[in-house]
């Protein structure tokens, strides 16, 4: 059952992320993507670590490993959302450094 | 300004669809330099495994040095004439109170009862003396259903890895966790046996096979059966009937074989119906004795005689006139079983309840050992079924490829870690081996020195390998890192049972999980290089801490057993 929400959760994530980037007709390059869908499997795998210690009778493992992953997922979806998802205008592309 | 296009969203996600179907292809054997790139194999559990060959095995052995080592010299061994174990034993604290967890009476109940099995029928699969209930020397008379085993099993349409494959299957129905098959080596059987009480001690002595040639017209007692067997069959069910109550009137009653109901007399066979007679034929044949075979032989006018003597007695394990204990040079095989113990009941180690989880693996051992020694018996083949006695279970576990030995001087597997007990059967039977493997637990071992750390008796050493015994209960010769057997004694003197803290703390012994495997591959991929950080962080984990009794009882959800 938990396995079915944490998928439901990364199906929803990734409907939303591509909702929310064809309201905002952000065009998103090829890595661009490919850097998302791999945050989102990077989010699902730190929830099965999670759960997985917690199954096991390993709570404290659970914090551990959990906690460190769940940093970096953090991490990883703030920089996503400040360098990918995020537009100033309507159908521009926001680049790593600047157009002339 | 260029209109850049990328992959659309549609197609990416096929694209990644694709890409996850096709993962799992991945999971093939490969190679890395030396080591099998994770061969997927369910018991290796995710490591990668280097295979070794016979001549380059993951061990050292100085064999100017080395001797095959006496059991009345293990620590069990030494408690049946060596004053200061005898002394030692007395004057040893206990670690828990009786009512303690671990140490109440519920807990001590439950680790008994597991050795039930182990301990009754004379087996005691946890010694090192003399064959016997189980684990003995002969047949255990199970109900032979087909034909009797007077002629080995044709197995000349299999090749040696079926035949292996059929007994490693065999032997996993009968309870083995894991199973692996080498070829016997004599250096790690026992130069003798010992048994722990006092009892015969004696040497184990490997014998020729004699070919014993028969005069013409004479068969083997074995051949002999089935010749008379064939012409009773032969017989419509009346004409049978006849014959048998004719023969049995002349017989001595207590000579009739046992059915497993009440004794067979010829009133009772007069009033049985023919067609029974059939039916019981193959079950009653098998526990004929050589008399009774004689007198039919003689009835049914069969020409030929009966051998007085057995020619196939050399070619089976026995016990000779002066005690010693005679392995025939023709069994050549072994074939290793280890026995997963209780995750859960091995983290309340050093209690008593800890305790459980051994002694039930050493009932598995004796009821596995016996299954797998019957069956290979029934295909007309030798076996002599192992707990620890006779020989030594961990080099024979590491030559059959079931693990590398660990700084605590047990056997680690990929699998399961030391979280294992282990039993041998030796036979006959030629079977394809396993190649011996290592998995970078010399490496790991090296870095970490959790067990050494945890042993309550300070047991285990903090050194590098060496061959230098730390005292006679080891065998020099033997790269390795010496146990002090006599202070591990002591220490399971004070957990009041058998102290296993070195198999609950080992970083290797973990429950079976993903989460687990995938740390295996890292070990393995890292060639040694974090083994320092991986131990570090399994004991920021919380791994391997000891788990208190009743967490034990609790931890099945239709069980609630409030603590007094």
């Amino acid at each position: 059952m938990i396995n079915l929400i944490i998928g439901a959760l990364a199906t929803g994530t990734a409907w939303g992320l591509s909702n929310y980037a064809r309201q905002r007709n952000l065009t998103l390059k090829t890595w661009q993507w490919a850097v998302t869908v791999a945050g989102i499997l990077y989010a699902v795998l730190v929830l099965e670590v999670i759960v997985g210690f917690l199954a096991e009778g390993a709570p404290q493992a659970a914090l551990l490993m959990g906690g460190m992953m769940a940093l970096v997922a953090v991490a990883w979806g703030v920089l996503l959302g400040r360098f990918v998802f995020v537009s100033t205008s309507e159908g521009k592309e926001i680049p790593l450094t600047n157009q002339s | 300004m260029t209109e850049k296009k990328g992959v659309n969203r549609r197609d990416f996600l096929k694209l990644g669809g694709l890409a996850a179907i096709s993962l799992p292809t991945l999971n093939t054997i490969g190679k890395v330099g030396e080591d099998t790139l994770y061969e997927s194999k369910e018991e290796y559990g995710g490591f990668f495994i280097k295979k070794h060959t016979k001549d380059d095995p993951p061990y050292d052995v100085d064999d100017s040095i080395y001797q095959r080592f006496p059991a009345r010299n293990t620590v069990f061994g030494r408690m049946t004439w060596d004053d200061t174990i005898r002394d030692t034993m007395t004057n040893v604290e206990p670690m828990g109170a009786p009512n303690e967890p671990g140490y109440r009476r519920e807990d001590i109940a439950f680790a008994g009862a597991a050795g039930t099995v182990a301990n009754a029928f004379g087996s005691n699969a946890g010694m090192v003396g003399k064959h016997a209930g189980l684990l003995g020397l002969d047949t255990l008379g199970g109900m032979n259903m087909s034909e009797m085993p007077s002629t080995p099993w044709d197995h000349s349409h299999l090749s040696d890895q079926e035949v292996a494959n059929i007994t490693k299957k065999a032997a996993k129905f009968y309870g083995a966790s894991l199973v692996g098959i080498t070829e016997l080596d004599e250096r790690w059987i026992y130069a003798s046996y010992a048994e722990m009480m006092g009892g015969p001690e004696g040497d184990i002595v490997f014998t020729e096979v004699e070919k014993v040639i028969l005069p013409e017209g004479t068969v083997t007692p074995d051949e002999a059966k089935s010749r008379v067997q064939t012409a009773l069959q032969s017989m419509e069910a009346e004409e049978l009937k006849s014959f048998m109550i004719a023969a049995m009137e002349t017989m001595d009653p207590d000579a009739m074989p046992a059915t497993g109901g009440p004794a067979i007399n010829p009133a009772m066979m007069q009033a049985m119906p023919a067609k029974q007679f059939q039916e019981m034929m193959p079950m009653m044949m098998g526990s004929m004795p050589t008399s009774m075979i004689r007198l039919f032989v003689e009835k049914l006018e069969l020409d030929f005689e009966i051998a007085l003597v057995d020619p196939g007695e050399s070619a089976r394990p026995r016990y000779l006139e002066d005690g010693s204990l005679a392995i025939p040079k023709t069994m050549k095989w072994v074939i290793v079983m280890a026995f997963e113990m209780d995750y859960d009941c091995v983290a309340s180690y050093p209690t008593t309840l800890g305790m459980a989880a051994a002694s039930n693996g050493y009932s598995r051992m004796a009821f596995t050992s016996a299954c797998l020694a019957e069956f290979i018996r029934n295909l007309g083949y030798n076996a002599l079924p192992c707990g620890n006695n006779t020989g030594l279970s961990v080099p024979m576990a590491i030559d059959a490829g079931l693990g590398e030995l660990g700084r605590q001087g047990i056997l680690i597997t990929p699998k399961f870690g030391p979280r294992v007990r282990l039993a041998k059967v030796i036979t006959d039977l030629p079977m394809a081996t396993d190649s011996p493997i290592s998995f970078g637990v010399k490496e790991f071992c090296d870095a970490c020195m959790k067990c050494a750390e945890e042993c309550p008796s300070q047991a285990i050493s903090y050194d590098s390998q060496s061959r230098t015994p730390t005292t006679i209960s080891t065998n020099p010769g033997v790269m390795k890192w010496a146990v002090n057997a006599e202070r591990c004694m002591v220490g399971w003197q004070m957990s009041g049972g058998d102290c296993g803290n070195c198999i609950r703390v080992c970083p290797f012994n973990k429950p079976e999980s993903w989460l687990h495997d995938a740390t295996r591959a890292l070990i393995g991929v890292s060639s040694g290089a974090i083994d320092g950080l991986m131990v570090k962080m399994d004991t920021a984990a919380g791994f391997g801490t000891h788990s208190e009794a009743d967490k034990f009882w609790q931890k099945d959800n239709y069980i609630h057993i409030k603590t007094p």
